[in-house]
Order: C-alpha cells, then sequence, then structure tokens
C-alpha cells in the first residue's frame, strides 16, 4: 500500500519533469531558429522551427496529462 | 433575492462605465469634429489610420459593454483603446487589469446565482478567495510577459530575414507576409497560454469530477497526439526523397525503356525523351506522386512503431557506410584500411548531381515561363 501511493506522488512529477525538458528544448530551437535566420540558413531555421513547436506543443499535452492525473488523485 | 442578482448586473456594467468614461465622454465633447479629424488621418498613413480605426472600434465595443456587461467586449474595447492611444502608462494597463478581473469575477457570480436558492453566496474560505485572486494576477503577469516575448520573437524574425538576399527579404518586407506572421504567432500563443493557464490552475485547484471528465472525452485529451504544420513537413520530406526517385527513373529506368523499343517507335520522336520539358514534367509527376505517398505515410505513421524507424535508420547509415568502404576498396585494394576509412565524400558528389539535377528543371521552367511572358529577356 505504502509502495502503490508512493509511486503515485511520484508520477506527476515524473511527468512534470519530462515536460519542462521539453519546454526549455524547444525555447532553445525556437532561439536556434533565429540565429539560423540570422547567418541566412533559411531551411535550416524552417526546421529548428518545427522542431521547437513540435516539443512546445507535446510538453503542453505532457503538462495537461499530468494536470489531470494529479487532480484525479488528489481532487475532492 | 431578486436585488442581488440586480445588483450583480448593474456593477458589471458599472465598472466599465466608469473605466471607459473618459473614452466615452469625447464624442460629447468634440461631437462631430472627429469624424472631419478621422477622414484628414486616413490620408495621412497607415499607422494613423489604425490608430482612427481602432478609436472608432473601442468606442463602439465600449457602447456596447457597457449595454451588456460581458468580459469578452471588455477586452476587445481594453485592446482598441491600447492600439490606438499607442504609448501607454503604467497606470491604464494595472487599472484596465484589475477591472477585468473585478468584472470576470462578478459575472461569474452572476451567472451562476440563481434567484432564491439561498439566502446568502457561500464564496468559500478567504484562502481560496485569495488564491483565485493570485492566480487571476499572475495569468494576467504571464499575458502580458507571453505578448512581449512574442513581439520580441516576431520581430527578430523579421528583422534577420530582411538582412538576407532574395525571397526572404522580400517577403520580410511586405506588409501582407509580416500581418500572416503575426497572426500565426498570435493563434499559436493564445493556444499555448490558454493550454498552460488550464494546467496551472487545475494543479492549484484540483477537482475530481471534471479531471475524470476531460480525461475521458474522446474529443480533446485521449487523442493521438498530433504535431503542428503537418504540411511542412511534408514538403521536407517530399523534397528530400523525389530527386532520388527521379535520378533512378532518368538514369536507368527511361534509358532501358526507350532502348526496348527502338524497334517501335521512329527515330524523330526519340528525340523528345531528351527534351528538359520532358524532364520537367517528369520531375513534377515525381514531385506530386511523392507528396501524396509521403502525405498518406506520414498521415498513419503513428502505428508504425519507433522500433521500425530506429532499425530503417540504422540500416540506411550501415548502407552508406558500406557503399563508402565499397568504394575505397575498389580504389585501394586494402579492405582494413578501407574499413576504417570509408570513401564519403563519393555521397557527397552524387547528393550535389542528384539533388541540383532535379532543382534545376524548376529553374529552366519558370525562366521558360518569364522569357514567354516577356518579364525577362
Amino acid at each position: 500500500m505504502s509502495n502503490s501511493s508512493k509511486c503515485l506522488k511520484w508520477k506527476p512529477i515524473a511527468y512534470l519533469v519530462i515536460a519542462t525538458t521539453m519546454l526549455v528544448f524547444s525555447v532553445v530551437f525556437l532561439l536556434w531558429s533565429i540565429g539560423y535566420m540570422e547567418r541566412g540558413r533559411v531551411a535550416t531555421s524552417l526546421i529548428a522551427a518545427l522542431s521547437g513547436f513540435t516539443l512546445l506543443t507535446g510538453s503542453l499535452y505532457v503538462f495537461r496529462l499530468s494536470a489531470y492525473s494529479y487532480a484525479v488523485e488528489k481532487g475532492e | 433575492m431578486k436585488a442581488k442578482s440586480i445588483v450583480f448586473s448593474t456593477a458589471t456594467r458599472i465598472i466599465p462605465l466608469i473605466l471607459f468614461w473618459e473614452l466615452l465622454s469625447t464624442p460629447l465633447e468634440k461631437g462631430l469634429a472627429i469624424i472631419v479629424e478621422a477622414s484628414t488621418l486616413l490620408r495621412a498613413g497607415i499607422a494613423q489610420a489604425v490608430s482612427a480605426f481602432a478609436f472608432y472600434a473601442s468606442l463602439f465595443s465600449a457602447i456596447l459593454t457597457v449595454a451588456t456587461g460581458s468580459p469578452l467586449l471588455y477586452t476587445v474595447t481594453l485592446t482598441s483603446i491600447l492600439v490606438y492611444k499607442q504609448n501607454i502608462s503604467i497606470k491604464t494597463v494595472v487599472i484596465g487589469a484589475t477591472g477585468l478581473i473585478a468584472l470576470i469575477v462578478l459575472d461569474t457570480i452572476r451567472t451562476v446565482y440563481r434567484e432564491g436558492q439561498s439566502e446568502s453566496i457561500n464564496y468559500g474560505s478567504l484562502s481560496k478567495i485569495l488564491l483565485g485572486l493570485i492566480l487571476c494576477t499572475s495569468a494576467i503577469l504571464l499575458l502580458a510577459l507571453t505578448g512581449v516575448l512574442g513581439g520580441v520573437f516576431t520581430t527578430s524574425l523579421i528583422t534577420s530575414m530582411s538582412t538576407l538576399h532574395g525571397l526572404p527579404s522580400l517577403l520580410a518586407d511586405h506588409i501582407v507576409f509580416r500581418s500572416v506572421l503575426v497572426i500565426i504567432v498570435v493563434i499559436f500563443l493564445h493556444r499555448v497560454l490558454s493550454n498552460l493557464l488550464e494546467v496551472v490552475s487545475v494543479f492549484a485547484l484540483p477537482s475530481k469530477s471534471i479531471a475524470i471528465k476531460t480525461l475521458s472525452s474522446t474529443t480533446d485529451i485521449d487523442v493521438m497526439f498530433r504535431a503542428p504544420l503537418d504540411l511542412l513537413k511534408v514538403i521536407i520530406i517530399t523534397s528530400f526523397i523525389a530527386p532520388l526517385i527521379y535520378t533512378v527513373l532518368l538514369d536507368h529506368i527511361i534509358p532501358a525503356t526507350v532502348s526496348s523499343l527502338r524497334s517501335f517507335i521512329p527515330g524523330a520522336a526519340l528525340h523528345f525523351f531528351s527534351e528538359y520539358w520532358f524532364r520537367f514534367l517528369i520531375a513534377l509527376i515525381v514531385f506530386i506522386l511523392s507528396w501524396r505517398i509521403i502525405n498518406r505515410i506520414t498521415s498513419f505513421y503513428e502505428k508504425i512503431e519507433l522500433k521500425g524507424v530506429l532499425i530503417a535508420l540504422v540500416v540506411l547509415l550501415s548502407l552508406i557506410y558500406a557503399v563508402g568502404v565499397y568504394y575505397q576498396y575498389g580504389a585501394t585494394g586494402d579492405l582494413v584500411s578501407a574499413l576504417f576509412n570509408p570513401n564519403l565524400e563519393i555521397f557527397d558528389s552524387e547528393a550535389r548531381r542528384v539533388y541540383i539535377g532535379y532543382y534545376v528543371n524548376f529553374i529552366y521552367f519558370f525562366e521558360t515561363i518569364s522569357v514567354l511572358a516577356g518579364f525577362a529577356p
């Protein structure tokens, strides 16, 4: 019982860590896209922007998932 | 109690009336002078025209806000006021944001409250009210911060594009492209922010029933994750794949077909197969076909396992390595040194030949079109 409750306590935090990492990487990719555009590499810049936006959407999805799974456990 | 309902309905109209009084009283003071002023402004330039338009929009929506007491119209009015004033004091922003919070709270109570259900409204504990207020304030702060960040991102993208040569700078200087870019960024930021605020509010005030309802809805969260800008991905993959197919067709399959058909068709028609019109046609058909195939593959690639993709990548890399080793072995005859020094330059030159040979067709085509249309000599 204590084991399972411990597991439940850590699950949202694990999701949060994954989502935050993805968010940080998405910001890095978006900054890279501006940097590549400044150096005239249009296609590389577009790919970096695409990766950044994809990571951002993914991280938001994981954030929402973690929030609702937290609410199912903790809500009244 | 009927009186309470009236109080809430009146309060949601009095707050915008007080806050927008300065704006609403201008027509009373100046009368028709504003319309004359606007008609001269319209001739002055686009910035003034936008400002004048924002003024009329804010006036119109301010009247509507006072009439209906809707928070949505309130934000529209606030935004247009900020657009037409252009130099904004921090006081205006703070007052506007406070009014928005008050209006949202009152509007929620007004819609939830029912006549005669209870003598008094249960506002909950003080800590929950404080939490709600803090959430509202931080939401507005986050909104302002994201707006600033989005503005910086768009501006730096446009300025870095306009320093380039050719198409990017032409695009970046055009107002339509700029507007489209700004609209895309605003829509994207809106989605990001609404998701983030939803997450924060769910973490702050978790509710089991709402969570179960959301998690079990198959239209919202329980769906396959789809990445944005699918079209761009398809374009990139297609422009990578299509030249390879085109080169294989043009170097091997078409010459073989032509030589096998040599006895059936006259010699004059054979000339057609080496014309660049024919090559352009093949290039176009290959592009469209591979576009359709890639589109079909990426639309159901959710079912393909990650393991398969990884194996395909490893196979591709080892194939490149094996071919490099083979060429090096053929050149030197020493297998051990060939294993450590695969000739990868062959790929470089081959890739240049394949991609340049493919895209040069399109350049020829557009050049011919512009010559025929009289744009170019």
